[in-house]
């Protein structure tokens, strides 16, 4: 071969080469592409979430019941802080140990070097044999921290002591900063991150990862300063703002206000695979590289504490808030240089409400008082007062409260309570009793009935139903003789009522009742509140049909859980329960079909099935001082006030009215030490009686009610009152609640008792 | 025009290879052009790099202005003197060099750190030109292959023992191509081939035992997983294939990319800067910068080709060897598809050794061009 072929020879192997190059640079940077943009703007961009501060809930005079403060919260990132830590899985898998070991051995390891000269000094971690180097290299891959060393005996597995001690030198420092011990951040630490490797999905492991893990929930301005001044030496922790919810008025309200709580594992796992979920894998993916740029209403922070009940639950959507999140271009070193999306944190509104605390707080006084005096060791009470204006509830109070803001610690406890504090018994239908003969006159005496009584009917009260009327039961307490209404509702004359019922029957009391609105809650956005019910015409059969419709579904509920595999054995205890409870019912239900002259006689006495909660039972008393036109319960200062008109038959109210004040004057609450006989106040007491018998053998204890209006000559609120399990009578028991309620509502309003 | 130019000036002015100097011109204006934008700190603020390699080139074109004008032999017959030269300064390399990750390599004067392995390469050229011109026929022998090898072994043990393997192994290419353009027995060099290819199962084990460092098993074992993240080579790997990647066609635009300034992608303005053009620049920059190097390989080939002699020849077959491997391993380290060698790309990547070193060789590839044979008649 000539020297000059030999050339060109060889340049041509050279441009080939060239050429060669070529096209892997064609295939790298067009065919791979995509992937590699993504790969390069993942490295380089980093999100921050910014939470919205949650709207504050003010009272009329715009005192704070829940208010969410900044705090400045120390938090880590734990594989910034510990940069083994993400290693342990692979290691465990390239050494064939458990992951709890492989961390073990990493915790000795750092013990080991404590004190040692960062770069000299290196900790063999295992052997891997040379067959396995597979397995060697796709955990070196991971990591560039972890140095292979091939050795005769295998690749040996090693870790650099500066490494290993990047966690106990920034804890140190932070601890010292901070004024903590820096072995309980590091126990900290330790759990967290046993927590994270108890986790079976791997997704959900990803995402605990990114969690930084809070070492200080509130730090002081002086702590803030120290660390933020030395965040050079503290690398990944930082500060960062969070708001919490503080609750300045502690017990007061708290049930109304209600409480916040983590959304339950369902809840989050729905969210996150819906991308409402700002700060999960897959949704802060696509705000990073730009696939997103809004933030709609619905996005929540993974953190976000919820709205579990009370208006926290109810205006949920109002209060929130909508979170914002920033992301930015950061350089190998961390350093922001470029600022690619930012959208402001939205905060939640502000809900002005029609309480009065001052008021709210007078009811729960004296209601608390009353609980403790005459209730049983599971007692409750519940004080409504209602704004005759504008339906503008003025004070909803229950008994017994707890502190929200120290509902965590306190939990335990709480649950345990015989008294239950965590009911809201301002919304909880119960027993009316005689409370309810007020709503019963006025369908005892509705003209548009055709079996209606004229108002002037009277009967004669003996104490008792002849035995001709009623075969047991029909009971009054007292002989009152001749009776017409007014006096009926001033001495609470249960024949009257028993003989007026004989009379119309059931359908004018439900129809009544359902034209308040008993059967459907009665507030307008009063969270949590509880429908009242009242038996109708069939409701028995409807009855029966809600539990074989109940049994249906528990049975395949049952079926479904039984099938599953593994066995959901929680699933399966629960379905069985309710299967159990629902066929008892259905049961019951079934041999219980015929509606007796009994059960029509409880019911207009406000006994039986009959059930209200106390909102409706003082919207009862709104319905008579209003004369018809009943401004309904609400809460929120900014909602237009609705009034539900009923007819009432003039004669019949101004009978109703006379009633109603002289059970102050001259009936059931008459009496000097209750407190009502010299106000200017109208009511009805009432005592209802629960059926059955205590554990111990003694009768069920009673519920005591009292409502009314106030001032029964120009009425500006009507209130309820109820005390829950006690001996005493309704208007023993919850008069004297009254009156400090009336007390604190003319105190707020700077006036006097009239 | 005669009346200008003398028919002397004419003739040096129409022998002196312009294309060359030309393409060498171009590589390395687009060399400060990416090193300016590859000496971005991450904090924001520049390394003076770019200054820095101005007065390197304007260093390196001075020695290749001297090369090009002094007639090559007149360099050739200087052979041993250089050669001795060059194994001084490498056995000085062992006694006063600078340990920089483990291997020595570079002599510190002032200043100025100097690698004597890289002036090597062309010390090397310089001494077989000669030596095997001077062997004639012999080179067509077992005995007078085996003299020259000896000639390469020496400096080839030296570098590989700083240990730079990545350079002592770009030695090897130019012993065989200068040797085979030489008229070396293709007999003789299929069977070297055949035994070196036959003993790879024994020398392999033995070279991981005992020759090679920790950190070159570790940068062998992170190429043959070239997907790998994050370990040494395989780390620079995978940051310099994002960078080449994220580029796409036409590039993020000058300074725009992400890897390169925010400083993920790591020695980007001397090893990785074929991924700084990338990122920057795209395949479009890419191909560019590829096919001047074709072109510049082309240049070189068709001055060998005409050079009147035998040592003109091997010297711009030398010079041609060590840009294509340096091209070819540098790209090809970028693109994963060669070990991490921290073998510099000719003329673009920042570093006075490797610019001038290279300028050297393209002066000494000058000369021949000037003494060639070229059909030029005055009129």
């Amino acid at each position: 071969m000539k020297p000059a072929r030999r050339i060109d020879l060889l340049g041509a192997v050279g441009l080939a080469t060239l050429l060669g190059l070529g096209g892997r640079l064609f295939a790298i940077s067009i065919v791979r592409h995509r992937d590699l943009r993504t790969a390069a703007e993942r490295r380089s961009r980093r999100a921050t979430v910014l939470p919205p501060r949650r709207g504050a809930i003010l009272d009329r005079n715009r005192l704070p019941l829940a208010r969410d403060l900044p705090v400045q919260q120390v938090v880590v990132d734990l594989p910034e802080l510990d940069p083994t830590l993400s290693l342990v899985p692979r290691l465990a898998w390239c050494l064939r140990i458990e992951r709890l070991e492989a961390l073990a051995r990493l915790r000795q390891a750092r013990a080991l070097v404590e004190g040692r000269d960062p770069d000299e000094t290196e900790v063999l971690l295992g052997v891997v044999p040379i067959e396995e180097g597979e397995r060697i290299k796709r955990l070196l891959r991971r990591s560039r921290h972890l140095r292979g060393e091939p050795a005769p005996a295998g690749i040996r597995l090693v870790v650099s002591a500066g490494v290993l001690q990047k966690r106990y030198g920034v804890l140190t420092r932070l601890a010292d900063l901070l004024g903590l011990e820096r072995a309980a951040i590091d126990a900290q630490v330790t759990d967290r991150v046993s927590e994270i490797y108890a986790l079976d999905d791997r997704e959900e492991r990803l995402i605990a990862w990114r969690e930084p893990l809070v070492v200080l929930r509130r730090a002081d301005f002086a702590q803030v300063a120290r660390v933020t001044e030395r965040a050079f030496e503290l690398r990944g922790v930082e500060v960062r703002e969070r708001f919490e919810r503080h609750y300045p008025q502690a017990d007061t309200a708290v049930h109304l206000i209600g409480t916040l709580g983590a959304p339950s594992a369902s809840e989050a796992v729905r969210d996150v695979r819906d991308g409402r979920v700002i700060d999960s894998g897959a949704t802060l993916r696509d705000y990073v590289l730009q696939r997103r740029r809004e933030v709609p209403a619905d996005m929540r922070l993974r953190d976000e504490r919820y709205g579990r009940t009370g208006l926290e639950r109810s205006q949920q959507d109002r209060i929130r808030g909508v979170p914002g999140i920033r992301v930015e271009v950061r350089d190998v070193k961390g350093g922001v240089r470029d600022t690619l999306l930012d959208v402001a944190p939205r905060d939640g509104e502000t809900l002005e409400l029609t309480l009065d605390v001052e008021i709210q707080r007078g009811a729960e006084r004296a209601l608390d008082e009353a609980v403790r005096r005459w209730g049983d060791a599971q007692a409750g009470g519940a004080a409504v007062l209602i704004d005759l204006a504008d339906g503008g509830v003025l004070a909803l109070a229950s008994s017994p409260r707890y502190d929200p803001n120290t509902l965590g610690e306190d939990y335990p406890q709480i649950v345990k309570d015989p008294r239950k504090p965590l009911l809201h018994r301002a919304v909880l239908a119960q027993a009316p009793g005689s409370t309810f003969k007020i709503l019963s006159a006025f369908a005892i005496h509705d003209p548009a009935e055709p079996d209606a009584l004229p108002v002037g009917w009277t009967t004669t009260c003996t104490g008792r139903l002849t035995r001709r009327e009623a075969r047991s039961g029909g009971r009054c307490d007292g002989h009152h003789g001749e009776t017409g209404l007014a006096k009926a509702i001033e001495q609470s004359c249960n024949i009257y009522f028993y003989r007026a019922a004989h009379h119309i029957g059931l359908h004018p009391l439900s129809d009544w009742a359902a034209a308040l609105g008993i059967d459907r809650p009665i507030g307008l956005d009063i969270g949590g509140e509880r429908r009242g019910q009242i038996p109708y015409v069939g409701y028995k059969a409807d009855r029966l049909d809600d539990q074989v419709a109940s049994v249906a579904l528990w049975s395949r509920r049952l079926a479904e859980a039984a099938r599953r595999d593994p066995p959901d054995a929680l699933a399966l205890r629960q379905a069985y329960d309710r299967l159990e409870h629902a066929e008892t019912w259905r049961k019951r239900h079934a041999r219980d079909q015929t509606l007796r002259p009994g059960e029509v006689r409880n019911t207009i006495i406000g006994q039986g099935d009959v059930q209200l909660n106390p909102l409706q039972v003082a919207t009862i008393a709104a319905l008579v001082a209003s004369e018809g036109q009943v401004p309904l319960p609400r809460l929120i200062r900014d909602t237009t006030p609705v009034v539900r008109s009923l007819p009432l038959d003039p004669r019949t109210l101004a009978a109703v009215q006379r009633g109603m004040r002289r059970v102050v004057t001259h009936g059931t609450a008459r009496k000097e030490e209750m407190g009502l006989r010299h106000l200017d106040v109208a009511g009805k007491t009432g005592t209802a009686e629960r059926q059955g018998k205590e554990p111990d053998g003694s009768p069920k204890p009673n519920l005591a009610w009292f409502m009314g209006y106030y001032p029964a000559s120009a009425p500006e609120v009507a209130f309820a009152v109820l005390v829950d399990r006690t001996r005493g009578h309704g208007g023993a028991v919850c008069a004297p609640v009254t009156r400090a309620l009336l007390e604190a509502y003319e105190q707020a309003r700077g006036g006097r008792l009239r | 025009m005669s009346g200008f130019l003398s028919f002397r000036a004419m003739r040096e002015v129409s022998r002196f290879p312009g294309t060359l100097l030309g393409i060498c011109l171009t590589l390395i204006g687009i060399s400060l052009l990416v090193i300016h934008s590859a000496s971005v700190r991450p904090d924001g603020t520049a390394n003076p790099f770019v200054l820095r390699q101005v007065i390197w080139a304007c260093a390196g074109l001075t020695v290749f202005g001297v090369l090009a004008h002094i007639p090559y032999p007149r360099i050739g017959r200087r052979s041993l003197v250089l050669f001795l030269l060059g194994i001084g300064a490498l056995a000085a390399v062992f006694v006063i060099g600078t340990t920089v990750n483990g291997a020595k390599r570079w002599i510190s004067v002032g200043p100025i750190r100097l690698q004597p392995s890289e002036f090597m390469k062309y010390v090397l050229v310089i001494v077989l030109a000669r030596t095997i011109a001077g062997a004639g026929p012999r080179i067509r022998t077992w005995r007078g292959l085996a003299e020259i090898s000896a000639v390469t072994a020496i400096p080839f043990l030296m570098v590989l023992t700083q240990p730079d393997l990545g350079t002592a192994l770009t030695y090897l290419p130019i012993l065989v191509t200068m040797v085979f353009v030489a008229g070396a027995r293709l007999r003789h060099l299929a069977a070297v081939a055949g035994v070196g290819l036959g003993s790879l199962p024994v020398a392999l084990p033995l070279a991981w035992a005992f020759v090679l460092k920790d950190y070159q098993k570790l940068r062998i074992l992170a190429f043959l997983d070239s997907s790998g993240h994050s370990l040494g080579g395989a780390y620079q790997t995978t940051q310099s294939m994002i960078a080449i990647g994220s580029g796409g066609l036409f590039g993020r635009g000058y300074m725009q990319g992400t890897q390169g300034p925010l400083g993920f992608l790591p020695e980007r303005h001397t090893d990785f800067i074929f991924a700084v053009i990338c990122e920057d620049f795209g395949l479009v920059g890419g191909v560019v910068v590829l096919g001047l190097y074709g072109y510049l390989i082309a240049t070189l080939a068709r001055i060998a080709r005409s050079s009147r002699d035998v040592e003109g020849r091997l010297l711009v077959t030398g010079v041609t060897t060590i840009l294509t491997t340096q091209v070819a391993v540098n790209v090809g380290m970028a693109l994963g598809v060669t070990p991490v060698t921290g073998l510099t790309l000719p003329l673009v990547s920042y570093g006075g050794s490797s610019l001038v070193a290279a300028m050297a060789g393209f002066g000494l590839a000058a000369s021949v061009a000037r003494s060639r044979v070229v059909a030029f008649t005055p009129e």
